[in-house]
């Protein structure tokens, strides 16, 4: 019976090191690191009443946000989630409020993490649009 | 058998009942509180660990535990969508601990167990966003959170390897000393 439990515990446990495992590996191929060095990149900004800023850049960032502070002001805090974004150029849409908050999209999608976990790829268009809740 | 004694026996048996629903309602009490201690560390918590023993020592009772946390956790923090996993996660880790709690198992075992529970919590987590906004935003959001899921496993993993055996024998003592 000792050896029964014992057996049941290492499986338990290996199966708990195999699942760590694959999730590693599924995040890394959701989120794949950004490439160095340069890449062109487009950010788009579009506010409340449809307006719309676009800007080709040229960056070496990483994520982003630090690739989008060179052309706009992030205004946000750090969260367990990442940075959330409160405004965009002063722009307020801050879902604490409960009415809008700023939705990122990259190369047309849902983003699926924050400005400051989002790899910023070569020929990649991204945008900060103005979302009603 | 005189109705005195019925009376008797009917008396005993609601001061036990009511024992034992007071003693449940503090469990509830505790893991909230507990809970909410340990919030500043992000997905370190004592919550797994408590349902696991919980659920070895009161049975079906546990889920009265689960029940008053639950809603302890809506009303205090907001019924959101995260409060619709909360309905039936912790009742999955109970099912899992009640299945697995048939046989005598090591603390090495449950340790096990409660860091599988926490590596899958985000993913039991996300099915609320697959009818909110389908699939992918399911996927994205549980991939997302996979590294607050792999603290949450290998927090679980330390937490009851450390505490399951000297929490479970302190309890067997008590209870053993009160039926002597």
């Amino acid at each position: 019976m000792k050896h029964l439990t014992r057996g049941s515990g290492l499986t338990a446990a290996l199966l708990f090191i195999v699942l760590a495992a694959l999730m590693l590996a599924v995040r890394g191929c959701a989120f794949p690191a950004a490439p160095a060095g340069e890449k062109q990149i487009t950010i788009s900004v579009i506010y409340a009443d449809g307006a719309a800023e676009h800007f080709g850049i040229s960056t070496r960032a990483d994520c982003l946000k630090e690739a989008a502070e060179a052309v706009l002001t992030l205004e946000g805090e750090e969260t367990a989630y990442g940075f959330t974004i409160y405004a965009v150029n002063g722009a307020e849409a801050d879902f604490r409020k409960g009415e809008a908050y700023w939705a990122i999209y990259a190369d047309g999608g849902y983003a699926q993490s924050s400005a400051d976990r989002l790899p910023v790829l070569d020929g990649g268009t991204y945008a900060f649009i103005y979302e009603r809740l | 058998m005189p109705s005195s004694m019925k009376d008797s026996e009917r008396g005993t048996s609601g001061a036990r009942r009511a024992r034992e629903l007071a003693r449940l309602g503090f469990c509830a009490g505790l893991l909230f509180v507990l809970k909410a201690a340990l919030a500043p560390l992000p997905n370190i918590e004592a919550v797994t660990l408590l349902v696991i023993l919980y659920t070895l020592w009161f049975g079906r009772g546990a889920l009265l535990i689960l029940c008053i946390f639950v809603t302890l956790e809506g009303t205090v923090y907001g019924f959101h969508l995260w409060w619709i996993a909360y309905l039936y996660v912790w009742v999955v880790l109970w099912l899992a601990v009640t299945l697995a709690g048939r046989r005598e198992r090591s603390p090495f075992f449950w340790a096990a167990l409660g860091g599988i529970f926490g590596l899958s919590f985000g993913f039991l987590c996300s099915f609320p966003y697959l009818a909110a906004g389908g699939i992918h935003t399911m996927l994205g959001w549980w991939a997302a959170g996979i590294p607050f899921d792999l603290i949450h496993g290998f927090a679980n993993f330390a937490l009851i390897l450390v505490l399951f055996s000297p929490l479970d024998s302190l309890w067997k003592r008590a209870n053993s000393s009160k039926t002597k």
